[in-house]
């Protein structure tokens, strides 16, 4: 009994009905009660039988407005009566439905279906069957996303592609437990997944073990572009590597399961655009996957990082910097105006530059940073170096530097940030980011009593420091990325969103967090970034050996040992019966109160 | 079962209301009607001492009222008539079935009509009877002090013309018989007429009815309830229900009136609300029953 009143949803209704039948009631009472008239002669009045005012079988009056009133309650009430026949998405436990959204659920032969073809009927066919069942979708990427909750029906087929480079179907059923407590899985994919399945789980794949050529990697670097091409076929390959623009024509023969690196030069018209490298394939039928078969690589962004020397810097500051970055073709000064992507400047100054790095050079008459000397206190001994050098967290600007037979002098006993070297017990350099996402670098060096202009360490930390002013600059962190990677796009100041248009033409805006926008492109192709006044391309690829090898996929079926089947569905007609009813009786009841006595008014 | 007059709340104040007007009114004597105590003599001779006057003699009559003085001087025989002596009565029946106080402005109405009529007649000399028509016609013990009235409540579930035959008691022969009622019944009206006319000089049906009952206001849903037999009709009262009401209704009185009529009853409509709360006995007066 508690079930019936408390144990669905409708019970609201039910809750509802009860304080309206209650003013109904009272209202009906009041409201049909005849006001009592004594009359001296009750024979010179009207006969009910006779008046022919008071209504006939055919003269049905205006129903009143408590005529409605009774409708209402009668509909509530019916409504909830018939609650507990009727499947609601809250009566039994939701459905979580997986999608595999790997390239390999775009396989199929020519005039065959893919997977996502097959999983696509499939679902459709199942839906049908839970017309009211609460579905949650989650599309099964390199990392799961949750498409939708299922409050209302969803239309999968936007949102499943098959477009990414892996699927994490086993963090995807994860996802769908924390979303849903107690849901059932439905898995759509084209292989047997490689974690054990719960045993309300229930697997649908229609995958087969097709044959497939693909470009399995593809990297641009200063004017040339390394693939490496695979035939996951059982037949000898005999294909054709064309490359764009040109039109340029590699032959290419592969044995069965070989996997062959290949360079490709980049022509000169194309050495600051994109290039597109399609592996041309005769045999169709040992060919099931078409997307993986093309790469658009965009020229990397190698342009020397601009840089700026304040004037504040030692002398002795200036003249080691001087000694590396002259002639470095890694770095350019600016030019009169110029925002510098590097500005090198002494402590506690300013700058709008993405990067700054900070050089703590003269000798230091306080002990730290943040303790500026209360005087000049000329002739004090700076601190020294305690010990050895010795990396302490690891970042692109530390990576690879050479630490042997440094002496190292410093200006500080500490330094801000995050300490990516240490002389002793002392940072010599670290690094953090401030509120703008700027990337800020403490340099705690005494160029004066170190050997470290002359040391090979200096001039491979100016190129690890390149790199990452390249890595800081506004754009794109990357330019060429597998599809279903994170890209992170860093927006010129004050610019709110990023615009990005996909291959196909359709745009997105992506709303930016402090200044930098993070997305998935999933669809492979050339990208087009916007925001504010920048603009970039970066290249998606459709490249994944995991997705590309086909002969893992299989045809695979399992039902769930308890899919919860809905078997009062069926009573919904119940519903309209109890309403058809109610009406009825309302209609039959209104007629014989006018009959009796004028009825209600 | 009688009450306290005074019990009953609004009859007090109709009682002194009737009083203060019906003071210095009188009830008028039928035109063959005068003399009270020697102060008033009938048309008719009779044995009375006051000599009336003289007619020629004529068989049958008694030799013994022979004026012979006057035959010895004209011998003509002439007989000496005196008037006959004529005590003017008043019967005033008050109806008491409970449709008279269908509403309490008609109750109040009656009360003052019968107060106004006992009055008058009292004013007039008349020996006056009240008659309570409740189950029975009870006659009141002091009907000339309207405020001691032994009054029954409007409660009788028929009206005198309901059952005349209750009525056990006499009227004054040859006086003037007064009947307030509302004559709210389907009986027929012959019965009751005839009782109130039989040996009367002058009867007279004071019809009082309430505005309430002459113009009913349409209303909606109306539960109808016989005043007197408890019947029930649930009605709506529309504009077609009111006519028909008044359609039946003017039936009625006209009924009441060609029956009236033929017995030589006079039958006063009158509308309560002409004596409840402020009295206006024009129509009394218009009608020659005071002066």
């Amino acid at each position: 009994m508690k079930d019936f009143f408390f144990g669905f949803e409708h019970s609201l209704l039910l809750w509802c009905a009860v304080p309206v039948v209650l003013v109904l009631l009272l209202l009906y009472l009041l409201h049909r009660r005849s006001k009592v008239r004594v009359v001296p002669a009750i024979f010179l009045w009207d006969r009910p039988q006779a008046s022919p005012n008071s209504g006939t079988r055919l003269k049905f009056r205006l129903p009143p407005a408590i005529f409605y009133l009774e409708l209402a309650a009668l509909l509530l009430l019916t409504a909830a009566l018939a609650a507990p026949f009727v499947s609601t998405p809250e009566t039994f436990p939701p459905l979580a439905v997986i999608l595999d959204d790997s390239l390999s659920m775009q396989a199929k032969v020519p005039g065959g279906k893919s997977p996502l073809e097959s999983g696509a009927n499939f679902l459709k066919r199942e839906l049908r069957s839970l017309p009211d069942r609460r579905v949650l979708w989650i599309v099964a990427g390199e990392s799961p996303v949750l498409a939708s909750d299922g409050n209302g029906r969803t239309d999968f087929t936007p949102f499943w592609t098959g477009q990414a480079a892996s699927s994490d179907l086993a963090a995807a059923a994860a996802l769908a437990r924390r979303m849903a407590r107690g849901c059932e899985l439905l898995i759509v994919t084209d292989r047997k997944p490689a974690f054990d399945l719960a045993p309300d789980t229930t697997c649908f794949s229609e995958g087969a073990p097709l044959g497939n050529s693909t470009i399995l990697n593809a990297r641009r670097t200063a004017g040339r572009i390394m693939l490496e091409a695979a035939n996951f076929s059982a037949l000898p390959l005999d294909a054709t590597l064309i490359l764009n623009p040109g039109e340029l024509r590699t032959q290419l023969q592969l044995a069965p399961k070989e996997t062959r690196r290949i360079v490709l030069a980049v022509p000169p018209a194309a050495a600051h655009g994109a290039v597109t490298v399609r592996l041309e394939n005769a045999d169709a039928a040992s060919n099931a996957l078409l997307c993986d078969d093309e790469v658009v690589l965009e020229a990397e962004d190698d342009s020397p990082v601009t840089y700026h020397v304040a004037a504040g810097l030692p002398a002795a500051a200036r003249a080691a910097l001087e000694r590396v970055l002259n002639g470095n073709p890694a770095f350019r000064q600016t030019l009169t105006g110029e925002m510098p992507d590097l500005d090198i400047l002494p402590a506690e100054a300013e700058s709008l530059s993405p990067v700054h790095l900070f050089w703590f050079a003269a000798p230091a008459k306080n002990t730290s940073p943040a303790n500026p000397p209360q005087d000049n206190q000329a002739g004090v001994a700076a601190p020294s170096a305690s010990g050895p050098l010795s990396p302490e967290n690891s970042a692109d600007i530390s990576r690879g530097l050479p630490l042997d037979s440094i002496q190292w002098s410093v200006s500080v006993d500490d330094l801000p940030g995050q300490t990516l070297l240490r002389s002793g017990d002392v940072p010599v350099l670290s690094t953090r980011q401030n509120l703008n996402r700027d990337r800020e670098i403490f340099l705690n060096l005494d160029p004066a009593r170190s050997n470290i202009t002359h040391h090979p360490f200096w001039p491979v930390f100016f190129q690890n420091l390149a790199q990452t002013v390249r890595a800081e600059r506004f754009g794109p962190a990357r330019t060429n990325l597998r599809s279903g990677e994170l890209l992170h796009i860093r927006l010129p100041r004050g610019a709110q969103s990023l615009t990005a248009v996909r291959p196909d033409g359709a745009s997105m805006e992506i709303r930016a967090m402090r200044g930098q926008a993070d997305f998935r492109p999933m669809l492979h192709g050339e990208w087009r970034l916007e925001s504010g006044d920048g603009k970039w391309a970066v290249a998606v690829m459709a490249l994944s050996a995991g997705e590309s090898d086909l002969s893992g996929a299989g045809p695979f079926r399992r039902e769930a040992d308890s899919l919860t089947v809905m078997p009062f569905w069926m009573l919904r007609p119940l519903a309209w019966a109890f309403l058809l009813i109610a009406a009825l009786l309302l209609a039959a009841h209104h007629i014989v109160l006018t009959r009796k006595g004028g009825g209600p008014c | 079962m009688t009450v306290p007059a005074a019990a009953i709340p609004y009859f007090t104040d109709a009682v002194e209301r009737a009083l203060a007007v019906a003071g210095g009114v009188e009830l008028t004597a039928p035109a063959q009607v005068s003399g009270i105590d020697g102060r008033r003599v009938g048309r008719r001779t009779g044995n009375a001492l006051e000599f009336s006057e003289y007619r020629e003699y004529r068989a049958g009559d008694d030799l013994r009222r022979i004026d012979w003085r006057v035959y010895a001087r004209s011998e003509q025989l002439m007989i000496k008539l005196f008037s006959e002596e004529i005590d003017p009565r008043c019967d005033v029946i008050l109806d008491h079935s409970a449709s008279m106080a269908s509403t309490e402005r008609k109750a109040a109405a009656a009360i003052s009509l019968a107060v106004i009529f006992a009055t008058a007649a009292s004013n007039s000399g008349f020996s006056l009877n009240l008659w309570h028509a409740a189950d029975t016609f009870r006659k009141d013990p002091a009907p000339a002090s309207p405020l001691l009235w032994d009054f029954p409540p409007f409660e009788t579930p028929f009206s005198p013309s309901a059952n005349p035959a209750s009525f056990t008691g006499q009227f004054f022969r040859r006086g003037i018989r007064i009947l307030v009622t509302d004559l709210m019944g389907p009986d027929d009206p012959a019965p009751v007429l005839s009782r109130l006319a039989d040996g009367a000089k002058r009867a007279v049906v004071v019809m009082v009815l309430d505005p309430a009952e002459l113009e009913p206001e349409p209303d909606a849903n109306v539960l109808l309830v016989d005043a007197e037999t408890g019947e029930e009709r649930e009605l709506v009262l529309d504009e077609g229900a009111l006519a028909r009401y008044h359609e039946r209704l003017e039936n009625h009185r006209a009924m009441w009136a060609t029956a009236a009529a033929s017995r030589g009853v006079l039958l006063l409509p009158l509308s309560a609300s002409d004596f409840c709360p402020e009295i206006r006995p024009d129509e009394l007066f218009r009608a020659g029953l005071l002066k």
